[in-house]
């Protein structure tokens, strides 16, 4: 996290004549070795996005395998297209939905977990482990869970007489948002422990103890030493959850396909809306300039939120 | 922490991957498909001299039937060899996609009908114009209009019909005789199906007439339409034609049945109502036959307590939709002639028998007329299939030439789902399905 900003000076070659050739050498075993990584990154990256701000462009249709060029047609469409506005507050929704509770009761749960409890490795596994669980297989427990005929969200709540229907958590517009929400909490909870708990081991035990002599309450050693110390990570954590809350597909895909009431409903984020244009709607010139927009929207995000964190951490 | 950004890329990478592989045929595309009125030329298959590979993508490769029919096909045409693809129906259209957009798609694909217009106005599909005039057992004439009407755009044939079904009205016999109501007949009427409807509703024994599906309303109030005397789009294919009065009022007599169907389903399917109908909650059950076949299976134990009517006529007469199953050839395919004698083999009339009605297992109906008149045998196994069969002469396939039709039937599920919910009115979401529609219709 220390090298934000590149060296200011070009790098420049001023050794006589025969060490650059060895020099070039060694260079070139550096890239031999590189090569694979690149030439994955070529192809699958680079080729492939410029591939699509090319098709951004054209009205290409992938099974009719053909499309003219036209021009700007598709950002203007994007722009005056409600499904996608909407897709973009369902997602803004989840995304601050999931990141804001999930940050802060990880932090919680790091807190707990940097003090010296008996099975403490325990704790921090099980709570990490949602993490590791492959998306599809834990999106597809969730819908388990939720069910309206037989899930046990539902029999539970029955059964405490909470509610005396049972709640159709997907199938409603007013429930379907809030349930992938609470899953993805669940999912994101243990990532944002674990890089909490690596920050607070990195405080100093001193200014603790220094508090301590000084007879300030555990609030306020929260509130004066903690958060303050872990501001760099919990900017990179904001940064990666936005990232990643704007990208999210996985599980709206299994678990409502953009409804209720169908694609283009209550839970149809960007990326879904992409994926309905692409392989539903079969407008790959439309889904490209959609996806080039998203892009553009996280970059912008990303950049606002590193320059605030460069400006607190040299604060 | 440069991690994070990079993962932005892949956003566009995923899309891209797909489209990149078919960027170099950019303004390409074989246009095959025969103005209207162009006469036909009869095309014969000609037998393979040296051995070929068919490759047939479909969900069904898997029954024994299926694998029957390649055996057997395979000793009738030595020279070609059938190479099953097995894709689950969920994802059959998306595979083809893919495969169609990479270039590898299969010779012969099982598809779900409404698949057809998607591919073939695309110029994905081999016109089977041709093929079809050249056949000893597949002329036009064979097959039920309504299903080769599905199947066909721009005046020409893109699929093979090979099994179907249309909607009826499935009803609790022993719900009809406790309320002292008589059956619904073949030509019960929608004044007759909203009062038994309403008798058959008593919402603080939560018990209800009808069963109505927000997700799908779409699908289900399509019949309404057309039985008001409506159409879903012009007959062009380019402008929405569902806001006339008449789509207004079947909007209002479907969305209205929502007093007598059960809340707690409104944003359910009919695939998680079955069991409403099943458990005598609900006593009128629009569906296609594959519901009859489901309650065969799962729901024994109401074996004779249920029947199925047509659907109720409207102002404009009697009307279901139909829908089902084809075989495509795809235009990539480099043994035309071979992949057509597979498909002419599997829709011969006896093996099209013993893939619907020739089995007790199957609910389906056969798409060819000789086959479908056969009222005897149809009724065989499963009697209630003649309640189908009943409103064959109904069935509507407002032929969707629009290849953006899909979206805006997202749409009208979307508003008329609103309508059904009480955040709009009927006549509400027909207008603003009708605008926006319009505009993906036009490509927008």
């Amino acid at each position: 996290m220390a090298q934000v900003t590149a060296p200011k000076q070009p790098i420049t070659v001023t050794a006589p004549k025969r060490s650059i050739t060895r020099q070039m050498r060694n260079e070139w075993t550096a890239y031999a070795m590189q090569l694979p990584g690149l030439l994955l990154f070529a192809v699958f990256t680079v080729y492939a996005v410029g591939a699509a701000a090319y098709l951004s462009f054209t009205n290409y249709d992938p099974v009719a395998r053909s499309g003219d060029f036209v021009g700007w047609a598709n950002y203007r469409a994007v722009l005056h297209d409600g499904t996608w506005w909407a897709a973009m507050g369902h997602t803004l929704y989840f995304t601050l939905g999931t990141m804001i509770p999930s940050m802060v009761i990880g932090l919680g749960l790091a807190s707990l977990l940097n003090s010296k409890i008996r099975g403490l490795s325990f704790y921090r596994t099980a709570f990490y482990l949602p993490a590791i669980t492959p998306l599809v297989i834990a999106t597809l427990l969730w819908k388990w869970l939720y069910n309206g005929d037989y899930g046990l969200i539902n029999y539970y709540l029955l059964r405490l007489h909470i509610i005396d229907t049972p709640i159709q958590f997907l199938a409603d517009a007013r429930w379907a948002m809030p349930a992938v929400i609470l899953m993805q909490i669940w999912l994101s909870i243990g990532f944002n422990m674990v890089v909490y708990l690596a920050g607070l081991q990195a405080i100093p035990a001193e200014l603790y103890e220094a508090a301590e002599v000084d007879g300030a309450t555990a609030w306020q050693r929260m509130r004066r030493i903690t958060i303050p110390m872990l501001w760099p990570t919990t900017i990179f954590l904001l940064v990666f959850q936005t990232i990643l809350g704007m990208q999210t597909f996985d599980q709206i895909f299994v678990m409502t396909s953009g409804g209720p009431p169908g694609p283009g409903g209550a839970t149809t984020t960007v990326t879904y809306y992409i994926y309905l244009n692409a392989f539903q709607y079969l407008k790959m010139g439309k889904a490209s300039a959609l996806a080039w927009t998203l892009f553009l929207v996280v970059f912008a995000l990303s950049l606002i939120q590193f320059r605030w964190y460069v400006k607190q951490v040299e604060r | 922490m440069r991690r994070p950004s990079w993962r932005s890329w892949r956003v566009l990478a995923t899309v891209a991957v797909l489209a990149i592989v078919s960027t170099a045929c950019l303004g390409g595309g074989n246009n095959g498909s025969n103005a209207p009125g162009q006469s036909i030329t009869p095309k014969t298959a000609v037998e393979p001299t040296s051995p070929v590979t068919i490759t047939f993508s479909s969900w069904v490769g898997d029954s024994p039937q299926m694998q029957g029919f390649v055996k057997d096909f395979e000793k009738l045409h030595p020279n070609i060899n059938i190479q099953l693809q097995s894709v689950s129906s969920a994802n059959a259209t998306n595979k083809l996609i893919v495969q169609v957009a990479g270039n590898t798609a299969p010779d012969v694909a099982f598809v779900d009908s409404s698949a057809v217009t998607e591919f073939g106005s695309r110029n994905a599909l081999v016109n089977l114009d041709g093929y079809m005039a050249g056949s000893p057992t597949s002329q036009p004439s064979e097959f039920v209009p309504a299903f080769l009407q599905m199947n066909q755009y721009g005046g020409s044939t893109y699929g093979l019909p090979y099994d179907g079904e249309t909607t009826a009205m499935f009803y609790r016999k022993d719900l009809f005789d406790a309320a002292g109501l008589s059956y619904p007949t073949k030509d019960w009427t929608w004044d007759q199906f909203q009062s038994d409807a309403a008798k058959l509703t008593n919402t603080a024994q939560k018990q209800y007439g009808f069963a109505i599906f927000a997700p799908e309303s779409e699908y289900y109030w399509e019949p309404f339409l057309w039985q008001a005397g409506g159409h879903l789009t012009s007959a062009d294919g380019n402008s929405v034609a569902f806001n006339s009065p008449q789509g207004i009022q079947s909007a209002n007599f479907y969305v209205g049945l929502k007093q007598y169907s059960p809340p707690d389903y409104y944003g359910q399917t009919s695939w998680d109502g079955r069991v409403a109908f099943a458990t005598g909650k609900v006593a009128m059950y629009e569906a296609g036959s594959w519901f009859g076949g489901e309650m065969n299976s799962s729901f024994p134990q109401i074996k004779g307590k249920w029947d199925v009517a047509p659907l109720p006529a409207g102002p404009g007469g009697c009307a279901t939709t139909v829908a089902g199953d084809s075989l495509v050839m795809f235009s990539q395919s480099k043994n035309q002639d071979a992949a057509w004698l597979w498909m002419q083999y599997l829709t011969q009339p006896d093996n099209m028998k013993a893939w619907t009605y020739g089995s007790p297992t199957t609910t389906l109906l056969p798409p060819r007329v000789d086959l479908l008149n056969d009222t005897a045998a149809l009724g065989k196994y499963n009697p209630w299939l003649e309640g189908f069969a009943q409103q064959m002469d109904c069935a509507v396939a407002d032929n969707l030439g629009n290849k953006n039709w899909g979206q805006v039937s997202d749409e009208l599920n979307k508003q008329l789902g609103k309508a059904i919910y009480g955040d709009i009115t009927p006549e509400e979401a027909i207008n603003t399905a009708a605008q926006n529609g319009q505009q993906m219709l036009s490509g927008g």
